[in-house]
């Protein structure tokens, strides 16, 4: 079953375009000393806003550094912040979504309505709350994000889980006397996160551009951080006289997000179509098989 | 052959699904029944009589709203889950074959060891030994061990549903529809592996199914459902069936004769729709003979002649 | 039987190009299907004839190709008409209905705008008062009585033997000649199967053609009056229903025939 998917995983060519990028983009994070052609913190006024040459690709900003080797340090901030944002809400969403789903009652109600008031929170006012207390920070921005992101996963986990609880072989599975911890990692986990895969390579993304977004307004990395978002704030001073200190902090945010996307849209897809009936090729109605 | 023993018991058994609304739908109303051990009793309905939540209810699948379930003379109405897994392996069921039958993440190996690893202390090569014993006696062979169920065709699938539920050697086995979604040759086929895996292992079959053909083959008395009522019990559904729904079921049944072509009868009243009604007999809306006291009161099972119930006004005043 | 067949299939080849086989799903199939009279095509699962019905009316998709044969309706070669052409018919001189009534139906629309959009697709001019009328009418015709209230209703509201009669409502109300019901009753309860083919048998009656593909010979032996057996995309016996019957030709009908119990 897995070896089928990934195969047709490989033939997505798009997909297989953005998990190029994303390996790309891993790659130059971990190890960014040794790709780097400069020092991201090295400032040199006197080669400020240089145009791209060969000592500096990407040109320098308007503080000398060089902007290629901001980028790539960058990644660490970026990709390392969406990745554990991403995970923490999956290690909030998803056991909630299936203790709501899974038992129901008044643990269900009083879940989703947690998950209500998460949905509706507006994020921008609780970052400037916990920026306000707690000061400017990528972690903090990132706390923000994951308290209040975890909802939709814990409502699609539940209503997989309130689908699965009925389905034949869950309650063919009782009917074989396993337990019901057996039965929710089992049967219900599994076929529950096939959508929640897919949805977290994309959250990835969407914390990525919040993220960049909220340092670019100066609520989360700060400078000298070497961080896109605040590359791409930095560079508004200069937006007539230098647009290029716009133009690459812009594009990598756009390829990055894009890359997950893609990546995303592809395991979608897949799977799918995976669960699709392929009998009307093989001549038979679909019923017999 | 001395004296039978019930296997299992439906005391006064009531299922309703939305406690809350008002007035209350019952999706099983007021049904007992004893079920033989040894026998194989019929149970036949369309869609929505009930048959499914009844066959779930004796396996604690479901739970009743009202009423007892016994099995093996011990109430099991209200054994906890902990309670229920201790004797699941002497009840089991086959699920009608549709793609859910079977987890899609698991091989067949998987779907059959699932409730042997759960009773059975034996080791990973005897409990192998078991499953493959088990599948050639359902027709397949170890090939199929690694299969996913999508891999597999209709009859192949219902023949694993089958293994699954007898790896464990159970007492009592629901058959749900076992053999509703197969061609003709195969059902012949699987009709006549359940008959012999009955005589091999001493089985006590609940065969649900709206195929009356199949029902007669292989079942020793039949049970027929409308809407959560039973309204008659016989042991074949042929011309001596006297409930208008039973006759209405054995007039629609197509034989696969040209010579014997059902006339234009006229089944029951048409275009009415299919409603539990709030008082009286739960078949009075589509009945041909329905009478003034047909709508008032609910007409109860009562033995016509041994072995053959009926709960209809009609025949009450004999 | 001196009379033209109003649907005519001439040595129909539809085969499928899968990565590392062809399947012939279709190979070589011939039938003829005449006014008033029920044709039936029996077969197993994985004999084609699902595949038939969909050919006859160019559904079939990559990696599916129709790649010989003719497709004669009412005189004129359907394998020869473009996309737009085979609009105009379909529905209108041919229709079908299908397996899962249910889930044939567009669920959030109501029935009045199915059976309104059959007849815009092939006739613009009909009053909205007119077309309602027509509306009640056929729905009449196929045995429903509480008609405003249907023609209200959403599909999901309907029962699966409600849906399966507006189906052929539609079917009629575009005056098509031969109706093609693949499995039309295998997901309905007895009772109500009973019903949908008896309404088949009076249309029938009245003249429509009917194709019924299907895997069971009851529905066969009580309803058809010439049959097709199909076997791995071939027609492997051929005749009246009592022809087939009584004396089956080839092995295949008889096993058929003999695991009827």
């Amino acid at each position: 079953m897995k070896r089928n998917m990934l195969l047709k995983l490989k033939k997505q060519k798009l997909a297989m375009l953005g998990l190029t990028v994303i390996m790309i983009f891993v790659f130059a994070g971990i190890f960014a000393p040794v790709v780097a052609p400069n020092n991201p913190y090295a400032v040199d006024l006197t080669k400020k806003l240089l145009k791209p040459c060969v000592e500096f690709p990407l040109g320098t900003d308007q503080l000398g550094r060089c902007i290629l080797s901001r980028l790539i340090y960058g990644i660490r901030t970026s990709l390392v912040t969406a990745i554990v944002a991403t995970v923490l809400i999956l290690t909030l969403g998803v056991p909630l979504g299936m203790i709501a789903g899974y038992v129901g009652g008044w643990l269900d109600n009083f879940i989703m309505r947690l998950a209500d008031i998460a949905s509706t929170f507006p994020s921008t006012l609780l970052a400037l709350a916990v920026v306000g207390v707690w000061g400017p920070s990528i972690v903090n921005i990132m706390l923000v994000f994951v308290v209040l992101w975890w909802a939709p996963f814990a409502r699609i986990v539940r209503s997989m889980v309130i689908k699965l609880k009925e389905k034949e072989f869950v309650l063919a599975a009782v009917a074989s006397g396993s337990s019901r911890t057996s039965i929710l990692l089992k049967h219900i986990s599994l076929n529950a996160l096939s959508p929640i895969i897919v949805l977290a390579t994309l959250r990835i993304a969407a914390v990525i551009m919040h993220v960049a977004g909220f340092s670019f307004i100066g609520l989360g990395a700060q400078p000298p951080t070497a961080d896109w978002g605040v590359m791409l704030s930095d560079s508004r001073q200069y937006l007539t006289s230098q647009p290029l200190l716009l133009l690459w902090p812009g594009l990598t945010i756009t390829l990055a997000v894009l890359a997950f996307n893609l990546f995303g849209e592809g395991l979608n897809d897949v799977l799918i179509l995976s669960s699709g009936d392929m009998s009307v090729v093989n001549g038979g109605d679909g019923k017999n098989g | 052959m001395g004296e039978s023993v019930n296997l299992v018991e439906i005391k006064g058994v009531y299922k309703c699904y939305h406690e809350k609304e008002n007035p209350k739908e019952y999706a099983v109303y007021n049904v007992n029944l004893n079920i033989k051990k040894g026998e194989v009793l019929g149970l036949v309905g369309e869609s929505g009589c009930g048959k499914s939540s009844l066959a779930k209810m004796i396996l604690k699948l479901e739970q009743p709203t009202e009423g007892r379930i016994l099995f093996n003379e011990q109430d099991i109405t209200d054994y906890s889950f902990s309670q229920m897994r201790k004797i699941r392996n002497r009840m089991q069921m086959v699920f009608q074959d549709s793609t859910n039958a079977f987890n899609p993440y698991y091989t067949v190996e998987q779907i059959i060891s699932e409730p042997l690893n759960n009773y059975s202390n034996e080791s990973e090569e005897e409990k192998e030994k078991k499953i493959v014993s088990m599948l050639e006696k359902v027709g397949l062979n170890k090939t199929y061990l690694t299969r996913y169920s999508h891999e597999m065709s209709g009859g192949q699938r219902q023949r694993i549903g089958i293994a699954r539920a007898l790896i464990l050697h159970p007492e009592f086995v629901v058959c749900d529809e076992a053999v509703s979604s197969i061609d003709y040759a195969l059902k012949k086929q699987i009709l006549n592996l359940l008959t012999d895996l009955k005589q091999q292992f001493g089985l006590t079959y609940l065969f649900i199914s709206h195929d009356i053909a199949a029902v007669n083959k292989i079942c020793d008395r039949v049970v027929v459902m409308y809407l959560g009522n039973i309204v008659e019990v016989i042991p074949h559904i042929n011309e001596n069936v006297q409930h208008p729904y039973t006759k209405a079921l054995l007039a629609a049944t197509l034989f696969p004769d040209p010579q014997r072509r059902r006339k234009n009868t006229v089944l029951f009243r048409e275009g009415e729709e299919i409603k539990i009604p709030e008082k009286g007999c739960v078949f009075q809306n589509r009945c041909l003979y329905a009478q003034k006291i047909c709508k008032t009161e609910q007409p109860d099972l009562i033995t016509q002649k041994s072995g053959h119930d009926v709960a209809c006004h009609l025949y009450h005043h004999c | 039987m001196a009379e033209q067949p109003v649907l005519s299939i001439v040595n129909l080849k539809t085969y499928f190009y899968l990565e590392k086989q062809v399947v012939k799903a279709v190979d070589g199939v011939s039938l003829d299907v005449y006014k008033g009279r029920i044709t039936a095509l029996i077969g197993g699962s994985g004999s084609g004839k699902s595949v038939m019905s969909l050919s006859i009316f160019n559904l079939v998709d990559k990696p599916g190709k129709i790649i010989d044969g003719e497709i004669w309706l009412n005189g004129v070669n359907l394998r020869k008409l473009s996309e737009k052409q085979l609009l105009k018919i379909r529905g209108k001189e041919i229709s079908m209905i299908f397996q899962n009534p249910t889930s044939s139906l567009n669920p959030v629309i109501k029935v009045k705008k199915h059976l309104a959009e059959v007849i815009h697709t092939h006739n613009n001019e009909i009053g909205r008062k007119e077309a309602l009328s027509m509306f009640r009418d056929v729905l009449f015709r196929v045995g429903l009585k509480n008609t405003d209230q249907i023609l209200e209703s959403y599909p999901f509201e309907l029962s699966g033997g409600m849906c399966q009669r507006v189906m052929v409502a539609m079917g009629l109300l575009a005056h098509a000649h031969v109706l093609i019901a693949d499995e039309p009753t295998s997901s309905l309860d007895l009772t109500t199967q009973a019903a949908i083919l008896e309404e088949l048998m009076r249309l029938k009656n009245e003249g429509l053609a009917v194709v019924l593909i299907t895997h069971d010979l009851g529905v066969v032996a009580q309803m058809a009056d010439d049959v097709y057996v199909i076997k791995d995309g071939k027609i492997v016996d051929s005749g009246t229903v009592y022809e087939v019957f009584q004396s089956p030709k080839h092995a295949y009908t008889k096993s058929l025939l003999d695991a009827v119990f």
